[in-house]
Formats: structure tokens, sequence, C-alpha cells
């Protein structure tokens, strides 16, 4: 599963990639905070929506837009 | 009274809470992921309150709820998957992808409004609870809101004017805890939703709302009471919200122990847990179900990922109704116990309106009329004699409560009536906007055309009257501004009557407005009907074109009969419905004459004379020989004192000035 920068409220349109709350690689839980990311408005943890290993693309520190690739999920 | 649910009953609602839980787990994952973009209010925790009270209603009983609503949705049977393609706007969605998640409707299940704004839907609750009272079917309403939405004018208007008309409506609060993010203690003083019933003369009833039992019996005997022709009652079900406001809501204003001790009550699980002790449920049916709800709920969500958006033809569709649709009952005429003058008697503006709403409530049963004072001729006297005649159900006496009349006219209309709501004056617009410009003129739209909302509003304007600034204002400007309402105003009796006649049998909200210093003008009665959106040649002339309406128009009749001596044919070209516009009628003239001046008793800064000036000349620019002028009223309040509020309504001599000014302009 694709995860991509989600829409949070009603105008956001970019978010800055915070952090990792994992590592590259880990095997994450349904409901884990995966990434802090932070907008002008707000900073918010984001769940993963899957369970099984997260392979990170996005970079720390950089921003993103809303529907930008940040990571992928391989379930089973 | 109301019976024990039954085993398979208490089992479906189990079956609900877990299909709720499951899609909004289900749209929470897609929207972490990326792949759902909406602002989502999840309605996680509440799960019980929608279970229990749907359980206690018919198929065909109404529902009313708000943009916390996916639960009720659910519960009343909105198939799935034209909701959530509602929810992520696709085509196949409810409102065919133009209302969204905030305003979902669907009136197979009797959900007939999803609204965005907070209260709202009671009055317009309201209304259909008095469409079903009259229909006889015994059917009651449900207006589901939250406990932030008994702080506004809409809850108290509605929950009033149900009480005094003992409406079959149950207002149904899910007291979560919060008004967006400020906690119930910070926004009431009482210790219960349900005390405020008081204050209406109807019952209230405060439950646990994670029980899904206790909803349902508390509903279950609002409902009896309802059908029984009681009256209202307020059912408070104190319950939470588990996800916070929106999506991606922090929660930081919620102390996390009572967060904590709050998912402790989770209902879905303490449901069914209830069950598996009843012995109603095994573990493994529960898990069952609950795995039957996921499945279900994340293959229709990606289904519905997958679905088209609405087509580019959409955009515009369902703003009005099609046209003709409304032609079949434009032809039912035949009013027998109605005495329409001949075309030898002169009756007035007045009694032409009286003689339209006679013809109509005479003619269709679904026609009725509400306002202020009306039983007793209203304010001047144009209901008159009308509820002797028709009977004061059908003519009927509102309390002081524009927001409770106007969504109750919107509420009749979405349930099959013909509302003639009257607000007494226009300036009073301002109490009740909320019902005209975002419930009457979007309903059809954003139901993808499923509730349209066939009503009309009568309201008068006192300008010239010497009554000050507050009674005063042609405001017709901030409802033709509003896409989806149609603004209707005459000038003769004969208009008066046949364009009356016309917004009554229109599938669309109409809003009427009758200048009052034109009320006792007279005039022969022409029986032929009227179509909104056909302007008038009231006077032929070849040199200028005055285009008018409502009062105004005899002004430049008396105007163009003064220059005929100076040798100007003035023609005087009489809009009468502002929307839909004869924008042909506008440009045939005016391409005629080749110079127009608008004339109207609005303000002229922003008025609908800009509008009109600006399309004339985008379609006539190298045609038209001087510049379009506007006469109106100056940028003021209209003021008090005779001398000021002359000078600032648009007279003859401004007419006049203008008409010479463009006669002699030469570039």
């Amino acid at each position: 599963m694709l995860l991509r920068l989600p829409k949070i409220g009603m105008e956001m349109t970019e978010a800055v990639l915070a952090g990792w709350l994992v590592d590259d690689g880990a095997t994450v839980v349904k409901g884990q905070a995966l990434y802090e990311m932070e907008t002008d408005k707000v900073t918010n943890e984001i769940e993963s929506p899957a369970a099984g290993r997260l392979r990170r693309i996005a970079q720390e520190g950089m921003t993103y837009q809303v529907g930008d690739p940040l990571a992928e999920i391989d379930e089973d | 009274m109301t019976e024990a649910v039954d085993d398979a009953t208490l089992v479906q609602m189990f079956e609900t809470m877990a299909l709720v839980a499951a899609t909004d787990d289900a749209l929470r994952a897609a929207i972490s992921a990326g792949s759902a973009t909406l602002a989502y209010y999840s309605p996680r925790g509440q799960e019980a309150v929608a279970a229990g009270f749907a359980a206690a209603l018919r198929p065909d009983d109404y529902l009313v709820t708000t943009y916390r609503g996916l639960h009720d949705q659910i519960a009343k049977g909105v198939p799935l998957r034209p909701l959530l393609a509602e929810m992520l706007g696709k085509a196949e969605g409810t409102g065919r992808g133009k209302g969204g998640p905030m305003h979902v409707s669907w009136p197979d299940v009797g959900l007939m409004l999803t609204t965005g704004v907070v209260g709202s839907g009671l009055p317009i609750a309201a209304g259909l609870a008095w469409a079903a009272a009259r229909q006889g079917e015994g059917r009651v309403t449900v207006a589901s809101f939250g406990d932030g939405a008994t702080n506004i004018g809409a809850f108290h208007e509605a929950a009033n004017l149900a009480a005094v008309w003992g409406l079959p409506v149950i207002f149904l609060c899910q007291n979560n805890g919060y008004g967006e993010h400020t906690a119930f203690a910070d926004h009431l003083r009482v210790d219960h939703v349900a005390q405020r019933a008081a204050a209406y003369g109807m019952p209230g009833v405060t439950v646990d709302g994670n029980d899904p039992v206790a909803v349902h019996d508390a509903v279950s005997v609002a409902v009896a009471r309802a059908r029984a022709g009681e009256g209202p009652t307020l059912v408070e079900a104190v319950t939470y919200r588990l996800f916070g406001h929106v999506f991606g809501d922090r929660m930081t204003y919620v102390d996390p122990k009572e967060l904590e001790a709050a998912w402790k009550r989770e209902p879905v699980t303490r449901f069914r847990q209830t069950l598996v002790e009843w012995g109603l449920l095994s573990e493994a049916d529960a898990a069952a179900i609950e795995e039957r709800s996921a499945t279900t709920a994340a293959a229709t969500l990606a289904e519905v990922l997958e679905l088209p958006e609405p087509g580019a033809d959409e955009v515009l569709t369902d703003v009005v109704a099609p046209a003709g649709a409304d032609a079949t009952k434009r032809t039912a005429r035949a009013a027998t116990k109605v005495v329409v003058p001949d075309g030898s008697v002169e009756v007035s503006v007045r009694s032409a309106i009286t003689l339209a709403l006679d013809e109509a409530l005479e003619s269709d049963g679904r026609v009725v009329l509400l306002g202020e004072d009306i039983s007793d001729s209203g304010v001047f006297g144009v209901t008159k004699g009308l509820a002797a005649k028709h009977g004061a159900d059908r003519v009927r006496d509102t309390p002081i409560s524009e927001q409770a009349i106007v969504g109750a006219a919107v509420g009749a209309a979405l349930g099959g009536l013909r509302p003639v709501a009257e607000v007494m004056f226009m300036d009073f617009l301002g109490l009740c906007l909320d019902q005209l410009a975002n419930h009457a003129a979007k309903l059809r739209y954003m139901s993808g055309g499923l509730t349209p909302v066939p009503m009309v509003l009568r309201t008068a304007v006192g300008g010239g009257l010497q009554v000050g600034a507050q009674h005063s204002q042609m405001l017709e400007a901030w409802l033709t501004h509003v896409p989806g309402l149609k603004v209707v105003v005459p000038s003769t009796p004969s208009d008066a009557r046949g364009l009356m006649a016309a917004c009554i049998a229109d599938e669309d909200p109409c809003v009427f407005i009758e200048q009052v210093l034109l009320l006792s003008r007279k005039g022969v009665i022409d029986s032929t009907p009227i179509e909104l959106g056909v302007a008038d040649i009231k006077r032929p002339g070849a040199d200028v074109t005055v285009v008018t309406y409502g009062r105004q128009v005899h002004q430049a009749l008396a105007v163009a009969d003064a220059l005929t001596s100076k040798g100007v044919e003035v023609e005087v070209l009489d809009l009468r419905s502002l929307v839909p516009l004869d924008e042909a009628a506008v440009l045939e003239s005016v391409g005629r004459t080749r110079r127009a001046v608008i004339l109207h008793e609005a303000v002229v800064t922003g008025g609908f004379g800009a509008e009109l000036a600006a399309g004339i000349s985008e379609a006539l620019f190298g045609r038209l020989v001087a510049p379009v002028l506007r006469v109106g009223a100056l940028p003021a309040p209209l003021p008090y004192a005779r001398g000021l509020e002359r000078l600032a309504l648009p007279g003859p001599e401004r007419l006049l000035e203008a008409l010479e000014w463009v006669m002699a302009y030469e570039g």
C-alpha cells in the first residue's frame, strides 16, 4: 500500500515531513504512529492505515504536497 | 406504548454499529494513506445512538442529520456505495458528487437532509413533520444534532414552533461532550440538554447514548407520542466523540484520562459483550459480523475510490429545475369557488395577490401558507379571508421566528407541500438568510436533483412609507447573487396574480417581493398565464430603454409620458422576474434603442442594475450610442425624515436627468 501525504483539514496543501517515528524496514501495526507532519497550522502524527513492513520514500525535513508518496507498506 | 426490543432487532442494531465502525475505520485509513482527501467528521463513539433511533423508526420516517452523520445515514439505510461515492466526490454519489460528505440526501430511506450548518436542520425537520402530519401517513421526523447546536437560534425557534404546532418531531441531541473544540460545561449552564425542553413545553429525556437499547426505548416513546399527534419530544443521548472534531484533530483540549475513560465505554465493544452475555450472539458470531462489516466497508471504499468524478456537464445541472419541469402543474387551474374579476373591474395589487393565493389554495391541496399573523390578514391585508375560507391549519400563524418560518417552508417543500411563507419585511431576511441561501437555494443542487425545494417566500418592502431603515430596503441583490433562488417583483395587479401563480407552480424556491406602496395600485386582471423569466414591454419606444421592475415601472411610465413632448420615445421594459432573467428581451430592446437606463429602488452600489449594465455592455458594446446608466437609491440607509427619504430614493427627477443625459450623449 502506497502512503501519500494526507490532507488534514480544509486548507492544507503541503506539509513538512517533520520526522519518522519508525525505522525504515520496520514492521508496523495498524494504528501505529508512523511519522510527524507539520503545516503552518499544526503538527500531526499520522497513523498507519495497515499492518506490514514499512519502506520509507520521503526524507525528513522536506516539504511535500498533498498526495505525494511518502512510504510504502508491504502487507501480509 | 412501546414494546421491548426483540432479539432480531438487537442483533441488527449490533450489525449497524459494526458497519458504522468498520466504515469509519476504512475511511480514516484511506485518509491517512492519502488516497482519500476529504474533511472527515468521524462519528466513532456515537454508533449506539444511530442504531438505537433507527431501530425505533419506520423505513418511511424522515431523518435530518448533520455533517457528523455517517452513523445516522448508515443506520437509516443509505446504501454504502452511493454514500461513500458522495463523500469522495464521485458521479455515482447520492448527489452525483455535487454535495459532498456534509450534504448527503437519500429520500428512498427518508434521509431528506444532511446539513453542514450547525442547527439549521431543525426548522427544516419541523417543516417535514408538518408536511407528514398534513398528509396523514403517520410519518415522524427525527432531527439529529449535537449539543453545540442547542445554543443556536434555529434550535430554539424550531423547538418552539414544533411544540406550538404539536408537530411529530423527535429532536435527538447526540450530546458528545463538545461543540467543535469547546467542552459542554463551557457552552451550557445546564447539566443536561434535555432540561431545555421545559422551555418549550415538551418532554425532555436524557439517556445513555452508548447503549442502543436505551436510545431505542426513549426514541420509541417519543415516536409513539409523535404518531399519536401529541407533539415533539427532546431526547438527549449522552455519548462521546472518540476521534475529536475533524480528522487530524489532536484533541489537545481533551484530558487524556477523560478520553481513556471514554474508550472504556466504547459502544460497539460494549454492546457486543452485552449480546454475548445475553446469549444472543456467540463470540464467533460477533467476530463474523465485525469481519463481514470490515470486508464490506473496505471493498466498497476500494471500489468507490476508482469511480469517475462527475462529468463537466454536471456543473450547471440541478441548479434549478430543467425547463418545462413544472408545465403539468401550471395547467392545473380551474378554481371553482374563486371569483376572478373580469376585464371591466379594477382590482388592487393586494387583491390580485390574495386572489392568486386563494386560487392556489383552492386548486392544489398541497398549498399551505405560513407566517406571522397571516390568519388575521397579515400586516398588509394580503392574506385577508384566506384562513376563514381554507382553514387555519392551511393558513397558519407562526411565532415571530423567521428562521423557523423559512426553515419550516423548506422542510414542508421537501415533504411534498407547496408552502408560501411570509416574512413580514424584506429587511428581516437577515434573520433567515441561512435557510434561504444555504438550504432552499442549494438543496436541489447538492442532492443531484433528489431534493428540490418548491416554495415561495413573500416579503414586503416599505420604501417611501417613512418607516425607517429597517423596514424599507430592497435587498433583491442579496438574493439574485445566490444561484438556485428565483426572484420576482411584480408591478401591476395582473402581473402580481400571474407571477404568484407561476411561483407557486414552480419547482424551485421563489422570492416574491411586495412593495407596499404598490399594493393599493389598481388595474384590470388579464388571465393569460405568465411564465417566470418573461419580461414585458409596458410602453414601446424607439429612442431609449428604461429597464426596470416593481413600482419603479410606473415612475418610468410617467417620465416617459413627460418626455414625449420633447420628442423622445422611451421604451419601458418591466423585467417582472430578475431570476430567471429575460436576457433576450433586454438585449432585443436595448439593441433596438441603442440606449439604456436602469432604474431600481435599491441602492445603486452592488445592486441588480450593475448586473444588467454589465450584461448589456458585454453583449451590445459596439452597438450602444451612450453608456448604460443606473438610477437607484443613494448609498445610505434609508432615512426617516420625509424630505431625506425622498432625496435618497430614486425620484422622477433623477430618471429624467439620466434619460436626457443619455439622449444628449455624443461620445
